[in-house]
């Protein structure tokens, strides 16, 4: 009887011990894990979906953490992921806030983690000073703001001539900084085209119907409406349903959500720019798993390969139908051998 | 007449063997009380004698630990002021019961809105008539409408009576009583005439009872009278035919038992004068007064609530500023209303609040004591732990309080005790004189002995005291000397020698 | 004479009196700035149709103001009525079509969101304000665990043209709004339920001493908060045309700004429908004339904010004057 005992407590112990340390060993497959701000929006829950098919074609765990707008939950769940993994991983991080970036790069270049981080960082911080840090990426929002203004000023009824009113983002944000510059490049371009009045509607919805009702008071007769997002831009049009004119006036938004393409069917919105978060969450995974195998090396890219923008796709009623059916209804398979495929300039 | 009728008649509501004990306290002990129809009764007693008890009993706010009540002969409980009110019990207190938002007519029938309701939804107009209507009973000519913050004391209290009447008369009381907690102290004359006038007429259908310092009102207004002293009963007498000074007696009592106040230990104070107040005054609460302290000797301020004793306090403690003169501390003047200045020349005070002013009731027994003399438990800068742990258990020692460790909050203590921590805290400290506001206020017999003892211990280390007490005999048995103050002036300076202590009957015709 | 007297009498104690003066100065101010274009009969109807919703939320949070408490739960509970909304009323992603029961759907649902929230916070006696702000992230959570993240555009569009259709010569939206200020209002001035908020404001201590079934009322009062949150998602949602759990989002500074302007105390026992209706009104007219007269936007959100302390400011004088608690 003790003789038994004594077996099952040495087994017991020993299961404890192998329990303990399993962390501590690294597990063999590489975990892709994606760090976003929140699931309750569809730009996040695609970066999510596409880290998973990334996953499934790889045959690769897939980890999405969400910091729901808090940043310490943020570092901490990437500890702990740390911690679960051993430290092999690929991390593809869209930040919280730009200052978190100097922390998360401390937390994986302690753990000597592959990543690639998404549009915000401090601008003193580049990648080129972190031998992990494969690449920081943006979307360039001056040349969606320009594109979409480009596409709204052809509408007019005499195509380049005549007035518009904008509804800008959160002021103090970047990309709605970068997006109105383009409005403005757009402009200089056009010297027909005159902006008579913008307000802000901090990217929301309501306000943006709010503020386009009351631009329309007092500007009744313009030709178009620019938006710096297609959220604003529902707003907008909801605004112009009621005075009627939706469809005679068309709006311009950007970042491609799925009432954006439906407006553009209907003829109430001009365009938009889709940012394809599944394929910026897949770029961003690959080439940091394309690293951690030794096959980029980051201390022998250039710079402009390690701090770059790219450009989303461009949306409009010539090609809207059959973007929709092939590339945002189905999960594509990215060609993903070229990085820098999308490459438009190197950011500053 | 009067008296005759209300005498023979079976009580309204009868209080049998009432008793009340609060943590520490016994407030109230084998109380017997009646209240008959149609009556003014008198409730009298000192500043901590029970009254606030015995009505808070009455409104059902408290429940008695022993006896009981009887209502018209049945025997009843009161659970609280809206069941104390259906069963014809009403009270009217200083803090005041009216919402200052709501209009006169709203507090009225707040919770009886239903009774004005046609179609489902009030009628202002019905409102406003039966408004009218009680103001008018109470010959009070308002707009019923106005926010009861508008109108002044006197008017409240009228519409909170019109409230009670209103109530009880909703509920079918036959014979409801009201009770009337200080009515007259917010009131000038005209209105306190008004008063009387309205609660003369209210007797025939109600009875009253009537709770008043002023003694002169209660015997022309009142038609029994019900004495109570340190939760006791003394008597229950008709009204007619007393006159103050018979009051009096029964207020402070006769018994001198033995040495109460330990006047065998009175120290006789023949140090150097360490405490002045050269012509001090302050407008309109006193006038310019001088009076100065030896070491070790104790001053008592005696005079009725208004003579300008508290306010003559206040400034000495800094919180309040004066007008003229100056303190003098052991040759420092401490810049005038300022508590910390008048702490750090030397001066202590001990409030009557003391739950609020004198302790933090969250902090440890350790932390209050320790409080004012940090200073002097540091080492290089900062506290020393252990000094700071001796200190604590030496003063517990000393001052005998009852904890179950130096740690624990003072929230859990009893009154007696908290005030000795109040007291050993100033006494640690450097101070040289001590205003000691109602040193006794609300603690036990056994806890008074002890701060008595204190006092005369800390008297004999030549520290000087300044005490306003809860009774006269209090202030007699303890001072070497007392200040009598009437009016806002100090009309005699009495000595207080323990062999020939002034009479409480001396001095109460110098202060009334 | 006696007239004039007695209007001004009314004025006086209708206690919208701060409210009326601001409102006809900066009604002046922005007739003289833009020439005359903010009183043009079109932008009128601009500014009550902005109007309207804002009023319809300011008065379910200022019943909350009013009993001493506070409602942060707003957003929440818009969220979720609005992601009820998306997904029973006709639509692309789901099969259900309640037509025009989401009616009485979204009132009752932000109507039992707010029992919760009033029974939560008088039973368990959890301060209002750390109740609603928990229970803003519950329904928050819920919500877009419901929606899935996803923007509904709604295929039924009665209520949407309902809504817009004027026929009284002002947009439908707005005398909505009307009818429930009054409805509220009413409900405030005549019935034991309405003056009991009241009591409560003023001393709650003091009004159970006296008999009001405090946790009762309160309870009643959150819930009829939600009732009208319920309300405004559905207008919101429907005005838009399309549902998503971000409705919600950003309503809950400027709400309590409206009630603040409108003359609400925020310690309690001051101001009615009336009032919050007053304060929505004055920030609509304030966000348009600047628009109309094209103040840069980087100040309006400056103005914003020095409106609601000047407004803050106000309640406290008023409060000096009329009541102190």
């Amino acid at each position: 009887m003790k003789f038994k005992k004594t077996i099952v407590g040495l087994a017991m112990g020993l299961g404890l011990c192998v329990s303990l340390l399993t962390p501590a060993f690294a597990d063999d497959e590489t975990t892709l894990v994606v760090m976003i701000r929140g699931l309750d929006n569809p730009y996040h829950a695609n970066y999510a979906a596409g880290a998973h098919a990334l996953g499934e074609r790889l045959g690769l765990p897939v980890s999405v953490l969400s910091s729901e707008g808090n940043s310490q939950k943020q570092f901490a769940d990437l500890r702990a992921q740390i911690a679960r993994t051993g430290g092999n991983m690929v991390v593809n991080i869209d930040p919280n806030e730009g200052p978190d970036v100097v922390p998360i790069a401390k937390i994986l270049e302690d753990a000597g983690v592959y990543w690639v981080n998404w549009w915000n960082k401090p601008d003193e911080v580049s990648p080129s000073s972190y031998p992990h840090w494969v690449a920081h990426i943006t979307f360039d929002a001056e040349q969606q703001g320009y594109y979409n203004a480009i596409e709204l000023f052809k509408t007019f009824e005499t195509p380049n001539e005549g007035s518009v009113i904008a509804v800008q983002g959160m002021l103090s944000n970047n990309a709605a900084i970068g997006r109105f510059k383009g409005l403005q490049k757009a402009l200089a371009e056009n010297p027909g085209v005159e902006l008579l009045q913008w307000e802000a509607a901090d990217w929301d919805t309501n306000r943006a119907y709010e503020v386009t009702k009351q631009l329309l008071a007092a500007h009744p007769d313009v030709d178009g409406i620019w938006t710096a997002n297609d959220n604003m831009a529902i707003g907008a049009i909801a605004a112009l349903k009621e005075t009627s004119d939706a469809g005679a006036v068309k709006v311009s938004g950007t970042d491609g959500i799925p009432d954006a393409f439906d407006a553009i069917i209907d003829g109430t919105l001009s365009s938009t720019e889709f940012m394809d978060s599944r394929y910026q969450s897949q770029l961003g995974l690959t080439m940091a798993l394309a690293a951690k195998n030794g096959d980029l090396d980051p201390s022998t890219t250039p710079a402009e390969h390690r701090a770059f923008m790219i450009s989303g796709t461009q949306v409009n009623a010539d090609n809207v139908e059959t973007f929709v059916e092939e590339v945002f209804n189905t999960m594509p398979e990215y060609d993903l051998t070229d990085y820098y495929a999308q490459w438009v300039s190197a950011a500053e | 007449m009067t008296v005759q009728t209300t005498f023979g008649a079976q009580p309204v509501l009868k209080m049998i063997g009432i008793g009340k004990r609060f943590p520490g306290v016994s407030a109230l002990r084998n109380i017997d009380f009646e209240v008959r129809p149609n009556e003014i009764l008198g409730l009298l007693g000192e500043n901590g004698a029970g009254k606030s008890v015995m009505t808070k009993i009455m409104i059902g706010i408290h429940q008695p630990d022993d006896g009981e009540i009887q209502l018209n002969g049945q025997a009843t409980k009161l659970l609280g002021p809206v069941d104390a009110i259906k069963k014809g019990i009403g009270g009217v207190f200083q803090e005041g019961s009216l919402l200052p938002n709501l209009s006169v007519m709203e507090n009225l029938f707040l919770c009886h809105e239903r009774d004005f309701m046609q179609r489902g939804v009030i009628s202002r107009r019905a409102m406003v008539q039966e408004a009218r209507r009680l103001m008018a009973t109470m010959k009070l000519d308002i707009d019923v409408t106005e926010p009861v913050s508008q109108f002044a004391p006197a008017a409240k209290q009228m519409i909170e009576i019109a409230r009670v009447l209103w109530l009880a008369e909703q509920y079918g009381a036959q014979n409801p009583i009201v009770i009337l907690d200080e009515p007259t102290t917010v009131l000038n004359d005209g209105e306190r005439d008004t008063l009387f006038e309205i609660l003369q007429e209210l007797k025939q259908r109600m009875s009253i009872i009537f709770i008043s310092h002023r003694l002169q009102e209660v015997l022309e207004n009142c038609d029994r009278l019900h004495v109570l002293k340190d939760g006791d009963n003394v008597t229950q007498i008709p009204a007619a035919g007393m006159q103050v000074a018979d009051i009096e007696r029964l207020l402070v009592g006769s018994e001198f038992s033995g040495d109460r106040f330990r006047e065998t230990d009175q120290h006789t104070p023949d140090g150097d004068v360490v405490f002045k107040v050269e012509d001090l005054g302050l407008r309109g609460a006193f006038e310019p007064l001088s009076f100065e302290l030896r070491a070790g000797e104790i001053v008592s301020l005696v005079g009725l609530i208004g003579s300008g004793k508290e306010e003559l306090c206040a400034c000495i403690a800094g919180t309040k500023s004066h007008d003229t003169g100056t303190v003098w501390v052991d040759g420092v003047t401490p810049a005038k209303g300022s508590p910390q200045a008048a702490v750090r020349a030397g001066i202590g005070h001990v409030p009557v609040e003391r739950r609020e002013e004198g302790l933090a009731l969250n902090m440890s027994v350790m932390d209050n004591m320790n409080h004012l003399v940090l200073d002097r438990l540091k080492t290089a800068g900062a506290i020393h732990r252990r000094k700071e742990i001796e200190h604590a258990h030496e003063w517990v020692a000393e001052c005998l309080v009852k904890t179950p460790t130096i740690h624990a909050a003072c929230s859990g203590l009893s009154g007696g005790n908290q005030q000795k921590i109040i007291l050993s805290k100033w006494l640690s400290s450097n101070v040289k004189v001590l205003i000691l506001d109602h040193p006794t206020r609300g603690i036990d017999i056994g806890a008074k002995d002890e701060v008595y003892r204190l006092i005369r211990k800390f008297s004999k280390a030549g520290i000087a005291m300044i005490i306003m007490c809860d009774t006269l005999e209090e202030d007699t048995g303890l001072a070497n000397k007392m200040v009598v103050m009437s009016e806002r002036k100090v009309v005699d300076v009495l000595d207080a020698a323990p062999e020939h202590k002034p009479t409480p009957t001396d001095l109460i015709k110098l202060i009334v | 004479m006696q007239a004039l007297h007695s209007s001004l009498r009314w004025i006086r104690r209708s206690g919208v009196a701060t409210q009326l003066i601001s409102l006809a100065l900066i009604t002046t101010i922005f007739f003289i700035g833009t020439a005359g274009k903010s009183l043009t009969m079109s932008n009128i109807q601009v500014i009550l149709s902005l109007t309207a919703i804002p009023a319809i939320l300011a008065i379910g949070v200022h019943m909350t103001i009013v009993i001493g408490g506070i409602d942060l739960s707003l957003q929440g509970v818009v969220a979720l009525c609005a992601v009820f909304t998306g997904t029973l009323m006709a639509n692309k992603y789901t099969t259900y079509d309640v037509g025009l029961w989401i009616i009485p759907i979204t009132i009752a649902v932000g109507g039992l969101a707010g029992l919760l929230t009033g029974l939560t916070h008088t039973k368990l006696r959890i301060p209002s304000f750390i109740t609603t702000l928990g229970m803003s992230f519950v329904l928050y959570g819920v919500a877009v665990y419901i929606n899935k993240s996803q923007i509904v555009s709604l295929q039924d569009d009665r209520i949407q043209n309902f809504i817009h259709a004027a026929p009284f010569g002002i947009a439908n939206v707005v005398l909505i709004a009307v009818f429930v200020t009054t409805f509220v209002q009413f409900l405030q001035d005549r019935t034991p339920f309405g003056r009991h908020l009241y009591a409560i404001g003023g001393d709650e201590a003091l009004a159970k001493q006296l008999g009001v079934n405090v946790d009762r009322v309160k309870t009643l009062a959150f819930t009829l908060a939600g009732c009208l949150y319920g309300i405004g998602a559905l207008l919101l949602v429907t005005r838009m045309g399309s549902a998503t759990s971000r409705a919600g989002l950003n309503l809950l500074f400027p709400t309590i700004t409206a009630v603040v302007v409108g003359g609400v105390a925020l310690t309690g026992g001051v101001g009615g429908a009336k009032n919050a209706f007053l304060g929505a009104l004055i920030l609509a007219v304030l966000n348009n004339g600047m628009v109309l007269m094209a103040v840069n936007p980087y100040a309006q959100t400056a103005v914003n904010g020095v409106v609601l302390i000047v407004a803050v400011a106000l309640t406290i004088d008023r409060k000096k004057l009329g009541f102190i608690k």
